[in-house]
């Protein structure tokens, strides 16, 4: 697939500082990928270079097949940018931010007024629209915000820390609206320190430690690449122990644990591994009625891919 | 009504939206209600208080109080409001937002000037049934209201651009507080100037009928438009993309006023022989002209665009003659040396065209060629010196303002280092400013004593800084082929 947004080789220093260091992702429509890393790993720095608010030292940005750095204008008109600060103007009702920034985007006439009404009724807005910015709540303002983000309809949304500070609810309702515009086609780059809630609408990942790309790809496929061994959960129809005893022979398995109503054990191999144990179970005649993958969770995913970066 | 209602959104569709914006939230804001009630109350005050004493020329009386009323509200006052209304920007987190729509920094620059031309021209409006009381009143010339009203309202958008220049410069609220402080201060100042200045003209309304007072007015207001078009400029470059080239413009316009500055001050004595030419006059005008250049220039520190430096031939040799005219490799401070010489040469084409018949003989030329030696001379005193310190400490970005501010520095400080040793060692003329680091008083003398005794003094230490810049060069090539090569590694 045709990425919209490519970074290469993307290196930033301040004087001494190396605060990005050769970075390099990429990532496609529709989808939403989860930026990591703790503080001061480079990530909103990361983000205003992609927003062409700052100019890479080295290395290229492209939207949409464009350099950012070549053409920052054509690049503004496709992307949108969510800083972690929410700018709000005083004296300024809902309905009169966003139609500034519609006018500002360069949108007139009836093409404003439909723009407006659309990125109101998406973030669930309308019946805030009279009342002033001042009196929002966070979450209010963070769907205020990504409202005047969507406004010139751009391709690739930069999210910086968009949940941090929201209540529990306003958290799930803004993992919506990120998944309804990932099914709109929209590229999404996530940044935010809450790696569960990252993992519930997270296509891929990119991580960072210290100014340097520590993985990105698919979750899974960075699961894959950081470790063969998978931890697998069986259960079966029956009694478990003749499963055990089954399991226990295979050469590829190991640390076969029995639990109440069910099995626990590692798989040294890959998915086609994965996929012929289970055929093997099957032809064995043991019943499995629940065969699942344990995956990593982000955070393990984080932690032992920073605590490994860390250690070199 | 939904359809007026459209209507009149559409129309503000032709409007700068930054104006649009600020017109719906000075609705609703205190401040501009209070100046705009405060100065009617005081407006109306005056003109019964001036009714009621019966003056001998009251129409002269209420004009100056009106006068004082307009300039410190629109000189004073509305400058400040477009000061804050541009760190408003910084302190609400919208300055980035803005940046990145699609309104571009020159629109974003000059929306908010517009904001602050709209107040003048409501504090104008407001005020203009008094001017016109005046008018009725005994003893002002028709002239007198219009000129107010001109040079207020030239004099108001002038410091509204250096307003925004200088709070598009400060991120941090200290600096902002600091700029704000000195800014206010010098609007004061400005705010005495022409209360005096347009007082003055209200006593002597004769003066509106000559011609060389029109020439001075209009130098004056020509210089406020031009320090006001580079302040603007100033202020577009900081909101634009590096990648844009930002400060081309003000850089371009900065060099070209202080190229065209001699052939005015040549020309217009020549056509006009009520102005009388004076060098020094010229040297001090073109020395404050080319100073945003000068600054500018010299501490610049800018990648060059990328699609340009793709263009420049690799290679050793090409880049050791090449460095020099590179960011960080001291281009700035060339480039001011080739606009200084071409500041000479343009001086000198000026004289020869329009110097009257006596000034056309080859002695005055070459005073002349002396005189614009000299000035280059100090061009290139500070602003290599600059510059080296823009090399040493511009890596941290804190401290570039530190070699912005060593151009001035240098020059008040070498003039009073050297009143000071001469003090010391009881050198009378030195220690009244008559030495070599007194740039004024060098080229005063050169112009007025024909000599060039300072000359080659000026010319040894010109000749001992570009010297100083030579260690950079060398280093600054070594470094990129460095850096060249590991970016060939890393793409290997």
């Amino acid at each position: 697939m045709t990425a919209v947004l490519e970074v290469t080789g993307v290196t930033k220093r301040y004087g001494s500082l190396a605060a990005v260091q050769d970075l390099s992702f990429r990532l496609e429509p529709g989808t939403v990928t989860g930026f990591i890393g703790p503080n001061g790993a480079g990530k909103t720095t990361t983000l205003r270079m992609c927003a062409t608010l700052e100019l890479p030292d080295e290395g290229e940005v492209r939207i949409a097949g464009r350099s950012a750095l070549d053409d920052p204008r054509a690049a503004r008109r496709v992307l949108g940018f969510m800083p972690d600060t929410f700018g709000a103007y005083t004296n300024t009702t809902v309905a009169e931010y966003l139609d500034f920034f519609a006018r500002a985007y360069g949108l007139a006439g009836a093409e404003r007024r439909e723009a407006l009404q659309s990125v109101v009724d998406f973030t669930g807005l309308a019946p805030l629209v009279e009342k002033h910015t001042s009196v929002l709540s966070k979450g209010m303002k963070q769907r205020l915000c990504l409202a005047k983000t969507l406004l010139h309809d751009p391709k690739v949304l930069l999210l910086d820390e968009p949940t941090a500070g929201l209540d529990p609810r306003a958290r799930v309702e803004f993992r919506d609206l990120v998944l309804g515009l990932a099914q709109l086609g929209k590229a999404l780059l996530v940044s935010s320190h809450i790696l569960t809630e990252l993992a519930e609408f997270c296509d891929s990942v990119a991580i960072v430690e210290r100014g340097k790309l520590v993985a990105a790809g698919r979750i899974d496929d960075v699961q894959g690449g950081l470790e063969r061994r998978q931890r697998v959960r069986l259960r079966v129809l029956g009694d478990p122990r003749a499963a055990s005893l089954y399991l226990a022979e295979q050469r590829n398995v190991t640390a076969v644990s029995q639990e109440p109503d069910h099995l626990r054990f590692e798989l040294d191999g890959d998915e086609r591994a994965l996929a012929e144990l289970l055929a093997a179970l099957v032809s064995a005649g043991l019943q499995p009625v629940e065969f699942s993958r344990e995956g990593m969770g982000l955070q393990d995913l984080f932690l032992r891919l920073t605590g490994r970066e860390a250690a070199q | 009504m939904k359809v007026v209602a459209e209507v009149a959104e559409d129309f503000g569709d032709r409007w700068n939206p930054l104006l649009v914006k600020e017109l719906r939230q000075s609705m609703r804001s205190r401040g501009f209600a209070i100046l705009f009630l405060g100065t009617q109350l005081v407006a109306a005050a005056i003109a019964a208080l001036v009714l009621a004493v019966g003056t001998s020329e009251p129409g002269q009386a209420l004009l100056m109080a009106l006068g004082t009323c307009l300039v410190i509200s629109a000189v004073g006052v509305v400058p400040v409001f477009a000061f804050l209304s541009f760190t408003q920007e910084w302190d609400d987190n919208t300055h980035d937002l803005l940046v990145l729509s699609q309104l571009g920094p020159g629109r974003i620059a000059f929306g908010k000037l517009k904001c602050a031309l709209l107040q003048v021209a409501l504090l104008s409006v407001s005020f203009a049934p008094y001017l016109a009381l005046g008018l009725l009143l005994e003893g002002v010339d028709p002239l007198l209201p219009i000129t107010l009203l001109f040079t207020v309202a030239v004099v108001s958008a002038g410091s509204s651009c250096a307003a925004i220049a200088l709070a598009g410069v400060g991120r941090s609220r200290g600096v902002r507080t600091v700029l704000l402080g000195l800014f206010t201060v010098a609007s004061l100042g400005m705010c005495v100037f022409w209360i005096v200045m347009l007082n003055g003209l209200v006593t002597t309304s004769a003066l509106l009928r000559e011609a060389a007072f029109w020439g001075w007015y209009s130098a004056a207001l020509l210089l406020v438009v031009y320090s006001a078009g580079l302040c603007f400029l100033g202020a577009r470059a900081h909101l634009a993309h590096p990648e844009e080239a930002p400060t081309l413009p003000a850089r371009a316009v900065a060099a070209g006023g202080a190229l065209l500055l001699p052939w005015l001050a040549y020309a217009v004595p020549a056509t006009a022989a009520i102005f009388a030419r004076s060098d020094a006059l010229v040297a001090t005008a073109t020395f404050f002209v080319s100073l945003p250049a000068l600054i500018s220039f010299s501490t610049e520190r800018e990648r060059l665009g990328r699609v340009l430096e793709r263009r420049l031939p690799k290679g050793l040799a090409a880049r050791l003659l090449l460095h020099p005219l590179l960011p960080g490799g001291g281009r700035g401070a060339l480039l001011m040396l080739l606009v200084a010489v071409l500041i000479g040469t343009s001086a000198v084409g000026a004289n020869k065209l329009f110097a009257p018949p006596v000034g056309l003989i080859s002695a005055a030329l070459a005073t002349d060629m002396a005189f614009y030696v000299a000035l280059v001379a100090y061009f290139w005193i500070y602003t290599s010196a600059a510059s080296l310190l823009t090399w040493r400490l511009g890596e941290k970005l804190g401290w570039r303002w530190v070699a912005r501010l060593s151009v001035p520095v240098l020059f008040l400080g070498g003039t009073l280092a050297g009143m000071l040793i001469g003090n010391v060692i009881g050198d009378e003329l030195m220690a009244e400013g008559g030495h070599l680091m007194n740039p004024f008083w060098v080229l005063f003398e050169l112009g007025r004593t024909k000599t060039e005794d300072s000359l080659p003094g000026l010319l040894a230490i010109s000749g001992v800084l570009l010297l100083a810049q030579v260690p950079r060069w060398v280093r600054g090539v070594a470094d990129a082929e460095r850096a060249s090569r590991a970016a060939q590694r890393a793409r290997a």
